[in-house]
């Protein structure tokens, strides 16, 4: 769990200007600082320099366990624990346990990507600091922690306002 | 299909869109809702007594009996797991097809989804005859020494995806619900309401890093769900077409049964979303008469997919040349209980012709009746297909099904049972998704919003 | 005795002592001979009954378990266990089963000492394979709750409506009968009975007491045969028709496979003569109603009861006159020449009619012309049989296919007539002292007898009542006296001249009941009343062993000493032999009998009254067993009703179910209409034996009672030809029918051929499947593998394999209702389909249970393997696992499983099987369970138990399933399909067999065989030509 950070944040019209800002603030040399947005907004991870999310390989390879767990656990149950006659067929019939190996794959994949995510994101927080209500409904932010190299909030707000941020604060934590 | 036409109408702001979404979470429900609500839950109050009843006396209280060994429950289980699908396709095989337009609907889709599935789930527990042992059908390991359960047979498959599927679809929900969550929690004036929301939304601050995840896993679930929507019906049309029996025993059955439940479920969001529309206005500029004419569209084309289906089993049972198949079909539309295939055919093919014209394909009241029509149509295209059973192989052990006090006590509690959960959804969720809605708020407007 | 032992294989032969403790079983048995009259009836004395309890063991132990009267004395604590008494084992007893009409030697199977069902006895040269379903309701009736339990007295004065009753002790009880005794003289009458002891009895003690009359009556007993007999040679006999060696039998209105007393030995020895490689008989029936003998005819043909005589007369015309065969005086000729145009008059197909007469011809010596029965109970029934006895006497089959040497059937010794007697004598009032024993006079004689009785009373007479319920006779008694089943008490019985089988108790009375014949033998030793041997015997068992000793060993050949001779009776259960291949000449009839016969007067609608299957006389009515048991013809339970022909029905607009009220002479009743192909158009019919107002909480207002529509006419029964009016009505009730649907559709489901075709090709009819390569490969059944094969053209569709397994495996009834909504849960049912004109179908009956298919479709859907195949091929049901989802009935192509849609075994309905009948063997399934046939599963554990105990393997046909086992005509076969010698793998290769539903590759391990038609019509789905 990620720990909280002080810092500078800006406050930015909208997702349009706040592309632009964040574009800047890479080519400024920053790299630790994040925008903050009641939506997703569509190039901002390429504007903030940040790669392709890895989830997919988790997806993969947890869609891959489940499918095996799933041969295996219908092979092992039907045909070595508890072997019995089934109106004829083979112990291991593989064409009828195909639907479990199937579902087992999706439930696996789907469930822990989605764990992924919440660990990637640092999920849950209970009760954040947060900055502005309205981040979450019509405001957007470009935020610049002390983390980030270098960092000196005095140069941090020049630097926002040379981005057209219309109030920049300084936050205790983030 | 509705490119330059908005997606929101009344130039909204952002806030606007807040505004609008979290009014009924906000403020004290009226009397209509009230008074549905009432209604709903007493359905549901003598739901859960007929099932006492059931369960307490046995199955022998329902229509069902030799050598109909099935009826009403396991005909209302796949037409609500039916109904389940609609949610699933709109908010994943549209959202990978990149469909704007479903973000206005997707949400209560996704709801009416999850509801439905719920309701479903019931079903197949309570016709077993000892309910109280259904537990017995996961496998579990127990002191029984060695001894699990028939990975071979449908019934179990069944399991598996009706559970995989619920599960997999109130994940993806809850997801989708996160930052709206946050919305309203950072909206919320008093504490209580601040902690639920916080704690719903799991401290979701919407910061880009968060964001380049979360779609991402938006991504694979709605890529996962795609395969897992299609594999559900199909594994409940193997409940049928894995059996032996005339009727059942047809390799159309999944794309068939598939196209029915796209067909019901589209039927049941337009019933849904229309009188969303009468509940909340404000909600009109969301949920579009272009959301509704584009369903009503595609209830057409799945009606006639599936009025296809109905044409090809008799061709099939014809060219198949067994007698049995041949005999199960013609039984089917002219024996004792042809009315039922009739109801069927009029309900489901006939009645959505109505919407090759425009005109009524944007009349509210014509699209509420027919979605009703289609849905009571698709209810007894499951019954036609399950009372194959009544006229099989001896004709020694032929029937006629009868219905009881109990089957149309399941059948009505049901419907009970699921809007007393979306009533209360819409009062305590967002019901149109925030974050995906305002990304669309230019969709249509001059210079056509921007895109990458 | 050893060796006796040895070279017998069945276990239970075991008799009710250890072989080892023969020394032991003399003297005490010696002793009990001796034992002095003069010890107190109460049981002080000890001795002679403590060994008596010895004796019986088994049965003590049980008394123990379920608690009967006086257990002071007779607990004896497992601790100390008898003899014979293994927990968990079925011990087996020879008994007989003397039913009113018939009787049959018996293996009673006992569970710590409780009868739980009875078996065949195959040491008996004269009782039948199998048992009817009417013997297994008798063995469940021991334990009918609703029993008399307990001796009473009636004490308010007035009114018979609400009469008070005194449970009284029986010393009592003997107290104030042998007070009457002293005074009055005594006029009995009791049901027939087969028992040369009690009849010996009954003679002593009626000797003792001068001026007492007895009478012996039942309402079905046909004493027209007899006097025919006389009537038609000069001596009174009664006959017995030699099926096994009839080649040609022409039925007139007879129905020997079905309503027959003695159905199940005609089945046993006609089926003997449908082997189609053999030389196969034809049957050909003339019958007004659709019996069981008419849809197994070769060739049947519709005709109205009261013109049987003419087809009767018809044919000897035929043969003697159109013919020319046969040498008859002029006077018969002139007779029979009235008779010339039957075939026309009764549109009878002519050419088909000479034809039959010719092959009577042909036949002749092996021939049989068979009439009687109530189908045949017209006013004119003597004339039947005269007729018959000349077609027969021409034909030369008297002394070839009928052995008249004695009287065959000692059970057969009432007259029809002789209730007017007994009415008689009631009436005169000589007797104060009525005792009516184990028969149901008022229900079965109405109001006549209710008046008459009512008069008796009146007048100051006392009416003693000896019977099992308080059933409407039991009602009006003064008395009420509890008699024991035949399962708590000594008898015997004389199933044919000659062949005696012994009744041995298998269990102490479970109720304070007590015999006739005890009572006798009390009251006579307190009146010191009667001959020595009459006094001289304390307990019946005395008598019935000093009866046997002088008068049945007597005049055998037999040199052993009476006790080993006793002790291998008690083992064997029977003794003496049937006297086979009599060649007796023929007889010479007296034309004159036939003067006075005279072409049937037919018009209007007939009333035919018949009884059931299942229910017969009504005697059994509140067993609800024979009441759920689907008629093997109607497929109807739960009630009687009025048959109508379709052509007729539809002219009326007469649905089933349709309320109809039949007017006879007067008599109206009210009664649901059943529609019943086949039928003569203007004939009605309607079962007798339903509507009883006392029989018990079952049988009480099932059905109507149709006994008030015979007519007596001077004492003899009318049952069929009287004129009937038959008006609808607007009211409906519905009929619990079993089947759905009576055709085939074509299908093949019953494989029929006729017997010029199957000698052309031994697979006649049989359409064989090409199949592709399974996917799979099959699994292998080392050591055993159960199948079972189902000879159609042996099964006549009776229904006594529906009930033997009801019995064995604790089905439960569930109850008209029920049945209506289609929740009965036979295992096993039999499928009666209709082919050709719906005026005149043939009939195709066929046994339907769990196939036990190799690839069984309902194991691969089960989804909590509840339902698996064990290493041994048979489709195993585990009860416990099952939770219901009913998915694997649902993929059954046979439709052969049954659900408990509701508790059904809480014993808390009066449908429920009482909990001391049930089998311990057999799991008592809870609601909410999927079940079905299991092949009997636990016989055959309990056979291989046994031959793993003498290390070797099962031999073939040492298990028998109850099916089999009830089956009388060996149409069913079980066994071990991995040897080649068992009989199952033989029949499994003869060409006949074939699989039902083959094309759906389940592969079942029940086979059934084509059934084989004599007859010269080709296809068995001929369309119009089934009319003749």
């Amino acid at each position: 769990m990620s720990k909280y950070v002080s810092g500078v944040v800006g406050f930015i019209e909208d997702d349009h200007k706040l592309l632009a800002a964040a574009k800047k603030t890479y080519a400024a040399g920053y790299r630790e600082f994040d925008t903050i947005s009641p939506f997703p907004i569509h190039g901002m991870d390429a504007a903030m320099g940040l790669g392709r999310s890895a989830i997919p390989w988790v997806t993969f390879f947890a869609g891959l366990t489940g499918c095996s767990f799933g041969l295996w656990f219908t092979w092992w149950t039907s045909a070595v624990d508890y072997p019995v006659n089934v109106g004829g067929k083979p112990f291991m019939s593989l064409p009828a346990f195909i639907p479990i190996l199937f579902e087992l794959t999706i439930l696996f994949g789907a469930l822990s990507s989605v764990g992924a995510m919440f660990i990637l994101n640092g999920l849950p927080k209970v009760k954040p600091p947060v900055i502005d209500p309205d981040l979450t409904c019509s405001k957007f932010a470009l935020f610049i922690p002390e983390t980030e190299t270098g960092y000196n909030p005095e140069k941090a707000e020049s630097h926002l306002k040379s981005i057209g941020a219309t109030d920049i604060r300084r936050v205790a934590e983030f | 299909m509705l490119g330059r036409s908005k997606l929101v109408l009344g130039d909204k702001s952002f806030k606007d869109i807040t505004e609008d979404i979290c009014a009924p979470l906000e403020t004290l429900p009226g009397k209509p809702w009230l008074m549905m609500f009432g209604a709903a839950k007493t359905t549901l109050l003598f739901y859960f007594g007929v099932l006492f009843y059931i369960a307490y006396t046995g199955m022998g209280t329902m229509g069902v009996s030799h050598p109909i060994m099935w009826g009403t429950d396991i005909v209302t289980f796949v037409f609500w797991v039916g109904i389940g699908h609609a949610g699933t396709l709109i908010s994943a095989i549209l959202f990978l097809f990149r469909q704007k337009w479903r973000t206005g609907i997707a949400r209560a889709a996704e709801a009416m989804t999850v509801f439905a599935v719920m309701t479903a789930g019931i079903f197949p527990l309570m016709h077993t005859g000892r309910p109280w042992l259904a537990f017995w059908l996961f496998p579990y390991p127990n002191q029984r020494g060695p001894l699990w359960v028939n990975f071979r047979s449908p019934l179990l498959w069944d399991v598996f995806a009706v559970s995989t599927y619920a599960t997999v679809s109130i994940v993806f929900w809850y997801v989708g619900l996160i930052p709206d969550f946050a919305t309203v929690r950072d909206r919320a004036k008093n504490t209580l309401r601040k902690n639920i929301y916080g704690a719903l939304s799991m401290g979701w601050r919407g910061t880009n890093r968060n964001w380049r995840h979360y779609e991402m896993v938006y991504l694979l679930l709605a890529g996962l769900s795609t395969p897992l929507v299609l594999s559900v019906h199909t594994i409940v049309s193997f409940d049928f077409a894995v059996a032996n029996l005339p009727g059942w025993h047809t390799t159309i059955f999944p794309p068939y049964f598939i196209a029915g439940a796209i067909f019901s479920g589209f039927a049941m969001v337009v019933t849904l979303m229309t009188l969303v529309r009468i509940g909340f206005p404000q909600i009109k500029d969301y949920i579009t008469l272009d959301h509704l004419e584009v369903m009503n569209k595609i209830i057409m084309t799945t009606g006639m997919m599936v009025g296809y289906a109905y044409g090809s089993e008799f061709f099939i049972a014809w060219y198949s040349g067994v007698e049995f198949e041949k005999f199960a079909f013609v039984n089917r539309a002219f024996g004792p209980m042809g009315w039922s295939y009739w109801i069927m055919v009029s309900c489901n093919v006939i009645s959505p012709q109505v919407f090759w014209f425009k005109k009524f394909r944007r009349s509210i009241p014509v699209m509420f009746v027919v979605s009703i029509i289609v849905n009571i149509g698709m209810w007894f295209e499951r019954f036609v297909i399950t009372m194959s059973l009544h006229r099989d192989f001896l004709p020694a052990n032929w029937a006629v099904f009868h219905f009881k006090f109990a089957d149309v006590g399941v059948l009505v509690g049901s419907f009970g049972m699921f809007f007393t959960l979306f009533l209360l959804f819409l009062r305590a969720f967002p019901m149109v998704s925030m974050s995906e809605v305002k990304p669309c708020l230019e969709v249509g407007r001059d210079g056509g919003g921007h895109h990458e | 005795m050893k060796d006796m032992q040895n070279n017998n294989e069945k276990k239970y032969w075991k008799s009710i002592d250890q072989l080892e403790n023969e020394a032991r079983f003399n003297e005490m048995a010696e002793a009990e001979f001796q034992t002095s009259p003069l010890k107190s009836e109460d049981g002080n004395d000890g001795l002679a009954r403590r060994d008596f309890l010895k004796l019986m063991g088994a049965s003590v132990a049980m008394s123990a378990t379920a608690c009967v009267r006086r257990p002071a004395q007779k607990i004896v604590p497992y601790a100390k266990r008898p003899e014979d008494l293994v927990v968990g084992k079925p011990n087996f007893y020879a008994s007989v089963l003397a039913d009113e009409l018939s009787g049959a030697g018996l293996i009673v199977r006992t569970r710590e000492g409780r009868p739980i069902k009875l078996e065949p006895n195959p040491a008996n040269p004269a009782s039948p394979k199998g048992i009817s379903t009417r013997m297994q309701a008798h063995c469940i009736s021991l334990y009918d709750p609703e029993r008399l339990k307990q001796p009473k007295r009636w004490i308010t004065e007035e009114n018979f409506h609400d009469r008070k009753w005194n449970l009284l002790t029986w010393e009592k009880i003997d107290d104030e009968v042998i007070g009457l005794l002293e005074k009055e003289n005594v006029t009995l009458i009791t049901n027939n009975y087969s028992s040369p002891s009690r009849k010996a009895l009954i003679d002593d003690f009626m000797a003792a007491f001068k001026g007492s009359k007895s009478f012996v009556w039942n309402p079905l007993v046909d004493s027209a045969e007899s006097s025919a007999q006389e009537r038609s040679y000069g001596k009174e006999v009664n006959v017995r028709p030699l099926f096994e060696k009839a080649k040609y039998i022409v039925s007139v209105g007879a129905d020997f496979l079905g309503e027959d007393p003695r159905a199940h030995e005609y089945a046993t020895a006609y089926a003997k003569t449908r082997n189609p490689d053999g030389e196969m008989s034809r049957l050909i029936a003339f019958e007004g109603m659709l019996s069981l003998t008419g849809m197994n005819a070769d060739d049947r043909i519709r005709v109205k009861p009261s013109q049987f005589i003419d087809v009767l007369m018809g044919l000897a015309h035929e043969i003697v006159v159109a013919q020319g065969n046969g040498t008859v005086n002029s006077t018969t000729k002139a007779k029979l020449v009235e008779f010339a145009d039957v075939a026309e008059k009764l549109h009878i197909d002519a050419d088909l009619f000479s034809e039959i007469a010719k092959d009577l011809w042909k036949n002749r010596g092996q021939s049989l012309v068979l009439t009687g029965g109530t189908y045949a109970g017209v006013e004119n029934a003597e004339d039947l049989y005269v007729a018959a006895n000349f077609l027969n006497t021409v034909l030369g089959n008297d002394g070839k296919t009928i052995d008249y040497a004695k009287n065959n059937y000692t059970t057969i010794n009432a007259k029809q007539s002789d209730l007017e007697a007994f009415l008689a004598e009631l009436d005169a009032k000589k007797n104060k002292v009525l005792i009516v024993e184990n028969l149901n006079l008022v229900y079965y004689g109405g109001e006549t007898v209710k008046k008459a009785i009512r008069d008796f009373q009146d007048a100051g007479g006392t009416f003693i009542y000896m019977g099992f319920y308080q059933d409407e006779t039991g009602d009006m008694a003064d008395i009420l006296l509890p008699i024991d089943h035949s399962l708590e008490a000594w008898g015997d019985a004389e199933f044919h001249k000659g062949v005696y089988g012994i009744q041995q108790p298998t269990i102490r009375p479970l109720h304070n009941s007590r015999s006739l014949e005890q009572s006798f033998l009390n009251w006579a030793y307190a009146l010191q009343a009667g001959s020595k041997r009459l006094q001289g015997s304390e307990t019946y068992y005395d008598y019935v062993r000093s009866y046997w000793k002088s008068d049945i060993l007597k005049n055998s050949k037999n040199g052993q000493a009476f006790e080993d001779f006793w002790f291998e009776l008690l083992q064997k259960g029977v003794y003496g032999e049937l006297a086979e291949n009599v060649n007796l000449p023929v007889r010479s009839f007296k034309q004159s009998a036939l003067a006075s016969i005279s072409s049937g007067k037919a018009e209007g609608m007939e009333l035919s009254l018949y009884t059931k299957a299942g229910i017969g006389d009504g005697k059994y009515a509140n067993i609800a067993w024979l009441q759920e048991f689907p008629d093997p013809v109607s497929k109807v339970t739960w009630d009687n009703y009025a048959t109508f022909s379709k052509a007729t029905a539809d002219k009326m607009g007469i649905k089933e179910g349709t309320i109809v009220t039949l007017d006879v002479e007067g008599q109206k009743v009210e009664v649901p209409a059943y529609i019943q192909v086949g039928q003569h158009d203007s004939v009605i019919g309607l079962a007798l034996g339903y509507g009883r107002t006392k029989g018990g909480r079952v049988a009480n207002g099932v059905g109507v009672d149709a006994y008030p529509l015979i007519k007596r006419v001077d004492g003899k029964p009318v049952f069929a030809g009287r004129k009937v009016v038959a008006a609808k009505t607007e009211k409906f009730s519905p009929l619990a029918n079993t089947q759905g649907h009576n055709t085939m559709m074509g299908r093949q489901i019953i494989v029929e051929a006729t017997l010029d075709s199957y000698k052309k090709d031994k697979s006649a009819g049989i359409h064989k499947h090409k199949f592709l390569e399974s996917a799979w490969g099959k699994h292998e059944y080392k050591g055993y593998r159960w199948g079972m094969a189902v000879d159609l053209n042996s099964c006549f569709g009776c229904g006594s394999c529906v009930v033997a397994c009801q019995a064995e495996n604790n089905i439960p009834v569930v109850g008209k209702k029920y049945v209506l909504e289609g929740r009965e849960m036979h295992w096993m049912r039999i499928d009666r389909y209709y082919s050709g004109d719906m005026n005149n179908p043939d009939s195709h009956v066929m046994p339907v249970m769990c196939q036990h298919c190799e690839n069984a479709p309902c194991e691969t859907v089960c989804p909590v393997l509840a339902t698996v195949h064990d290493d041994e091929g048979t489709n195993s049901m585990v009860y416990n696992r099952c939770v219901g989802t009913r998915y694997c009935s649902n993929n059954c192509p046979y439709k052969v499983r049954r659900f408990n849609w509701f508790a059904l075994t809480k014993g808390d309905r009066p449908e429920d099987t009482p909990r001391e009948a049930y089998n311990p063997r057999v799991t008592v399934r809870s609601r909410g369970v999927m079940e079905k046939c299991t092949f009997c599963i636990q016989r055959i554990h309990d056979v291989k138990d046994t031959a793993k105990n003498e290390n070797r393997t099962v031999r073939d046909g040492e298990i028998k399933v109850a099916c089999e086992e009830g089956c009388p005509s060996g149409a069913i076969t079980f066994g071990n399909m991995n040897d080649p010698e068992s009989r199952v793998s033989k029949l499994f290769e003869s060409q006949r067999t074939y699989k039902l539903l083959e094309e759906y590759l389940a592969v079942p391990s029940v086979r059934y065989q084509t059934k084989i038609r004599n007859a010269k019509r080709e296809n068995t789905d001929h369309h119009g030509e089934g009319s003749h």
